[in-house]
């Protein structure tokens, strides 16, 4: 007999939900709301739209629990990860456990998300229903994360890094976590979210960041996926700008067997700016999937996207990115530049750029190259002694480089030499 | 008196290779000795470019027949059995006529490297980032670079003449014991060619050779060469010393067959 895998889905989704009776009737009557519309909903297939590359079909075929037994995660287990000089707050598969590192300044605050809905700091409409068919199962599952607001002009020197490690105990178990970050006008603030899988075997794990940055206010985020080979990783980030407010956004999509990110960024008010950088780099089987859409509803807003995959082996790499200008954003000025690298034959890209432009007087541009590995570049090299996999490395560096320039967090740098080393190992 | 036995570094014999199916060195022989400067010279299209491609090991060019050992450490080894990369790092270096420019690898990193994968195969050690900038600072010096093309994308936006003083400071820096110049002049004014053979030049040692490609007399005005071939149609047609570059120079390569 075949057992129907979405049925499965439902049946995890009523004990997940059985687990909020003690939260406040708003947030319940939100997650009923968002199970109504999830049931009402058939999976995304290959002919949606959104999933037009990304076939999850296998992901709905697991069956998923969640976790019981008490997670143990030894801060060694994360270490490679880490900068001494952050604030850290750490979450095994799905749940808090630990907050190490250096202390944050007054002006702002750090808290589990489920005591910023208890002590009434968050309302529904700070959450923001999905429409998604995986983030909507965030919306009814979430019961975790960080809520992080930074009050007007409170500028933090250090990065304030949010782990969400999945140990063994993730295997065969769904994690959904959420993290709100309210940062105050002229407020300054940098966030590292990274996803370290500690397992080979198969999860999901949907993660939700919501940015809010205030008025002349600055946010960074960095987020870095690094699952486990067997993990299906959904992820979404949603910002809003207000006016002259700077949001630096820098994806590196490295691990899980299937990854998909949405980001979608909206800038309200005007003179906002917004540097957007992805980079993806898939291997073996890996389906890395990005979407982004970037919406400039008010004047003078800048967006810098730069996207860089690099695939080999059999794995996919896909980029679908949309810059929207309707009539009311005169004199935007946005640009989209995406570059792919790929080794062999069996691997490849798919990419969608789009700038969908109804002003006029706007500045816009964008451009997509997919190359093989060139061969002259590789011989150059061999003849000053680089052997291939070392010369494979160097190019690969010089793929990314530009987007590894002038961080939006210094620190990050640490990953990219991370991912480029294990890559092509 | 002592008699100063030569040191074969490097003996191509009966050399034939093909591109694309077409014949482009033909029963080529040279023996060059450590201590020594070859100049090849030959019109456009005569094989130069092929043979300096054929010794590097790029797989554009197929050898037919012959042979290439090349000496190095007490060995005498096949030259044309290794790959590009090991032929390297046993010290075989060639300096692009037309150097690869890319971009975002930075000429710096690149050339550590390099540095470092050749020392490791020499039992020299490796160097760290700043002791090699100090390397490399001191050699671009020589050269008269501007200290900013160190650490721009490796040739990328380089004009002619800058990607040719790129190839001598990687040669400066490598220190190879062949070193093969594929015009090396071509695209540099009189100053900078100047520049750029003095440090070659100055690279002279006993134990080490070059085989320096040219089209032009000028760069030997500055760099004596012991031996001097022209090659023609895929043959060296003539060989003689320096003064016979000089003939070349007045007469032009024509009378040369007949020679
Ligand atoms: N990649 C190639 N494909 C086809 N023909 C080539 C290629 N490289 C060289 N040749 C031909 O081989 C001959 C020798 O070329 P080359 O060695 O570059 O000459 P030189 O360096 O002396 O000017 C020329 O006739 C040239 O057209
Ligand atoms: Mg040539």
């Amino acid at each position: 007999m075949k057992t129907s895998s979405v049925t499965d889905h439902a049946r995890f989704v009523a004990r997940a939900l059985a687990r909020t009776q003690d939260e406040p009737l708003w947030l319940q009557e939100f997650r009923r709301q968002a199970r109504q519309r999830w049931q009402a909903m058939s999976p995304p297939t290959l002919r949606s739209e959104a999933y037009r590359y990304t076939n999850i079909k296998p992901l709905l075929a697991e069956r998923l629990g969640v976790v019981t037994g008490k997670s143990t995660l030894p801060p060694t287990a994360y270490a490679p990860l880490l900068d001494a000089a952050e604030h850290c707050c750490v979450f095994a598969d799905g749940r808090y456990v630990r907050t190490q590192g250096a202390a944050l300044p007054q002006g702002v605050q750090c808290v589990r998300v489920q005591q910023a809905i208890s002590s009434g700091a968050l309302c529904a409409q700070q959450l923001q229903a999905s429409e998604d068919y995986l983030q909507l199962l965030n919306d009814i599952c979430f019961d975790d994360g960080i809520y992080v607001q930074v009050a007007a002009g409170v500028k933090l020197a250090q990065p304030l890094h949010l782990i969400f490690v999945n140990t063994a105990q993730a295997a065969g178990n769904a994690m959904f976590s959420r993290n709100i970050i309210d940062v105050g006008r002229g407020a300054e603030l940098q966030v590292i979210e990274s996803h370290y899988g500690l397992t080979a075997d198969s999860y999901l794990s949907v993660a939700r960041t919501v940015i809010n940055v205030g008025e002349g206010g600055d946010c960074a985020l960095v987020k870095f996926q690094h699952e486990g080979g067997g993990a299906y990783h959904f992820s979404a980030v949603e910002g809003q700008q207000q006016q002259d407010s700077r949001l630096s956004l820098l994806n590196i999509s490295y691990g899980g067997r299937l990854a998909r990110l949405d980001s979608s960024i909206e800038q309200l008010a005007k003179g906002a700016h917004c540097d957007f950088r992805t980079l993806y780099l898939g291997k073996e089987q890996q389906v890395l999937d990005n979407c982004a859409e970037i919406k400039h509803l008010a004047v003078e807003g800048t967006t810098q996207q730069r996207v860089r995959g690099i695939v080999r082996d059999r794995a996919r790499g896909i980029f679908a990115g949309n810059i929207r200008v309707p009539r009311q954003a005169q004199r935007t000025n946005a640009e989209q530049l995406t570059k792919n690298l790929l080794f062999g034959k069996e691997c490849a890209v798919y990419i969608r750029p789009q700038l969908q432009i109804e002003a006029d007087d706007v500045q816009c541009s964008h451009g997509a190259t997919s190359s093989r590995m060139a061969a002259a570049d590789l011989y150059y090299l061999a003849t000053r002694g680089i052997d291939h996999r070392h010369a494979a490395q160097l190019l690969c560096r010089a793929h990314v480089e530009e987007l590894a320039q002038d961080l939006p967090i210094a620190s990050a740098q640490r990953f990219f030499d991370m991912v480029l080393a294990h890559f092509l190992r | 008196m002592a008699v100063i036995v030569p040191q074969p570094l490097l003996n191509i014999t009966d050399l034939q290779a093909r591109v694309d199916g077409h014949v482009v060195l033909r029963d080529l022989n040279l023996t060059v000795n450590r201590g020594e400067v070859h100049a090849i010279m030959g019109p456009n299209g005569s094989g130069k470019s092929t043979l300096a491609g054929v010794l590097a090991g790029d797989s554009a060019y197929e050898v037919v027949k012959g042979r290439v050992v090349y000496h190095t450490a007490g060995k005498a080894l096949d030259l044309l059995e290794l790959d590009v990369d090991a032929r390297a790092r046993a010290g075989v270096f060639l300096a692009f006529q037309y150097p690869t420019e890319i971009a975002g690898l930075s000429n710096a990193v690149f050339l550590r490297s390099a540095y470092n994968a050749v020392c490791s195969e020499q039992g020299r050690t490796p160097l760290d980032a700043l002791d090699f900038d100090d390397l490399l600072q001191e050699k671009a010096r020589q050269l008269q670079m501007d200290k900013g093309f160190i650490y721009r994308p490796l040739n990328a936006g380089f004009s002619g003449g800058e990607k040719k003083r790129n190839e001598v400071l990687q040669m400066a820096v490598l220190a190879p014991q062949l070193a093969i110049l594929d015009e090396v002049d071509s695209g540099l004014d009189i100053d900078a060619v100047q520049i750029v053979a003095k440090t070659i030049d100055s690279l002279r040692t006993e134990h080490n050779a070059m085989v320096l490609i040219t089209h032009y007399h000028r760069i030997l005005n500055f760099i004596t060469p012991q031996h001097v071939h022209v090659l023609q149609q895929g043959r060296i047609v003539a060989s003689g010393g320096s003064d016979l570059a000089r003939r070349i120079e007045n007469e032009g390569y024509e009378n040369k067959l007949s020679h």
